[in-house]
């Protein structure tokens, strides 16, 4: 079994994902204005807003792939981009001339993710992840020749290769068909079981999200999802 | 370290499939052949103007290598992920900038003494160019990077990257065409050791250009 997030997120100080006054630009204009919001470990939020409502944008300044004009986003008292986390993009971020298993081991690596250091380590968890996705068949395929879908599935394999704390999700749900959602849905909860964060912006619904926020009203609605 | 390896193997790998090796190899020995119909096939006048051709010819294939070096990254997000790493993101530049220099130099480095060959240039003479190739070489890539990030973020940046580099190189061409310049007096080692200073200096001080222009692509 790999390793749960709960070793990463401690239950002591457990302050959660705290973003204040968040203020970013995009391309001379402005786009987010003191969005305020707070995710506790174990909660999932689901990002809602109009095209252009700057989900993206909100997504990108937490990750640190852009700057924040003003405002601090913080996890446990620390600097959100001074932590690791997972992103994923529009773009899947697979090398199209590699195959299924490269693209994986390229990120196993990447990430230095310490219980797949070896060789054998890595070959037993990404054979039990591609099952899990039903890629197995597609295992020595390029990237090229799979499907959106099937593109889309590879991606979200990246968040099981290491473990993260918090997971930043930018429309997860494109070209997955149910039962892709259904397994989304599930990593999501097992996620937030182990006091994982998960925010994922989608302007269709997140069913496993527990609470929301929705961009680009005169001011930013955060509700808990039940209600 | 892993992380760097993984970047490293993998961008050589791709260098190799995508086909940009070959294409690399392949097009310094049809602009070689190209030079005589040109120029006329007299010995002497070849041999005399032979190493200042090849390093033309190496310039330019050089510039046929580099538009994609950053760009496919940027396309298909894999430099977000690069970003995202808790590692200094000068380090990997530089750890790109040695997987160009391995898919790309060396084999050109290997070929481009024997494609020499036709432009009647003493065979005592080839180690040199190659020498001077291999020492030039990560000042060739970490340059040509710079150029290569700095027009990223362009749709069809192949003349751009070509305009921002071919500045940079002009000193590489002077003390490399001087190497082997004067075949009569053997190599010449203050070139080469001017060539492995600019290496050297441009090694240390490209990643930052790179990284800051690329920070800024991903804006």
């Amino acid at each position: 079994m790999p390793p749960t997030t709960k070793s990463l997120v401690s239950d002591s100080r457990s302050n959660g994902l705290d973003a204040r006054e968040c203020t970013v630009y995009r391309g001379g204009h402005l786009l987010i204005e003191d969005v305020s919001f707070n995710v506790s470990g174990g909660a999932a939020l689901w990002l809602k807003g109009k095209n252009g409502s700057g989900k993206t944008s909100l997504l990108r300044a937490m990750a640190g792939l852009i700057p924040l004009a003003d405002g601090q986003i913080t996890l446990d008292e620390e600097e959100l981009r001074e932590c690791e986390l997972h992103y994923i993009g529009h773009q899947d971020g697979l090398k199209a001339r590699a195959s299924v298993y490269e693209n994986l081991e390229f990120y196993a690596a990447l990430f230095e993710a310490p219980h797949l250091a070896l060789k054998s380590q890595r070959k037993q968890e990404i054979t039990r992840i591609l099952k899990d996705l039903s890629l197995t068949s597609k295992v020595d395929a390029y990237v090229t020749d799979l499907s959106a879908g099937q593109k889309r599935r590879l991606a979200l394999a990246r968040l099981l290769i290491a473990p993260r704390p918090v997971w930043l999700l930018d429309e997860p749900l494109t070209a997955l068909d149910d039962q892709g959602r259904d397994y989304l849905y599930k990593i999501i909860d097992k996620h937030c079981a182990g006091g994982g964060i998960v925010i994922a912006a989608s302007h269709e619904p997140l069913d496993c999200a527990t609470q929301s926020l929705t961009l680009g009203q005169a001011t930013p609605t955060q509700s808990d999802g039940d209600s | 370290m892993r992380a760097y390896w993984a970047i490293f193997s993998q961008d050589i790998i791709m260098a190799w499939r995508l086909g940009n090796t070959s294409l690399a190899v392949a097009f310094l020995f049809i602009a070689v052949t190209l030079l005589p119909f040109g120029v006329g096939p007299e010995l002497a006048l070849l041999k005399r103007i032979a190493p200042g051709l090849l390093w033309v010819i190496l310039i330019l294939t050089m510039l046929l290598s580099l538009d994609r070096l950053f760009q496919s990254d940027l396309e298909d997000g894999s430099f977000d992920q690069l970003l995202l790493l808790n590692h200094a993101f000068e380090v990997i530049i530089l750890t790109k900038i040695l997987a160009h220099y391995f898919a790309i130099i060396i084999p050109v480095a290997i070929f481009l003494p024997i494609a020499g060959l036709m432009l009647n240039i003493d065979a005592s003479a080839l180690p040199g160019l190659a020498l001077s190739i291999l020492l030039a070489g990560p000042a060739l890539s970490a340059l040509g990077a710079i150029g290569a990030a700095l027009s990223a973020s362009v749709q069809r940046s192949g003349l751009l990257t070509a305009l921002i580099v071919m500045p940079l190189y002009v000193p590489i061409l002077i003390f490399g065409a001087s190497v082997i310049g004067e075949p009569s007096s053997g190599l010449n080692w203050s070139s080469l050791g001017v060539l492995a200073a600019i290496s050297l200096a441009t090694m240390m001080l490209s990643p930052f250009a790179v990284a800051a222009s690329l920070r800024g692509a991903e804006r």
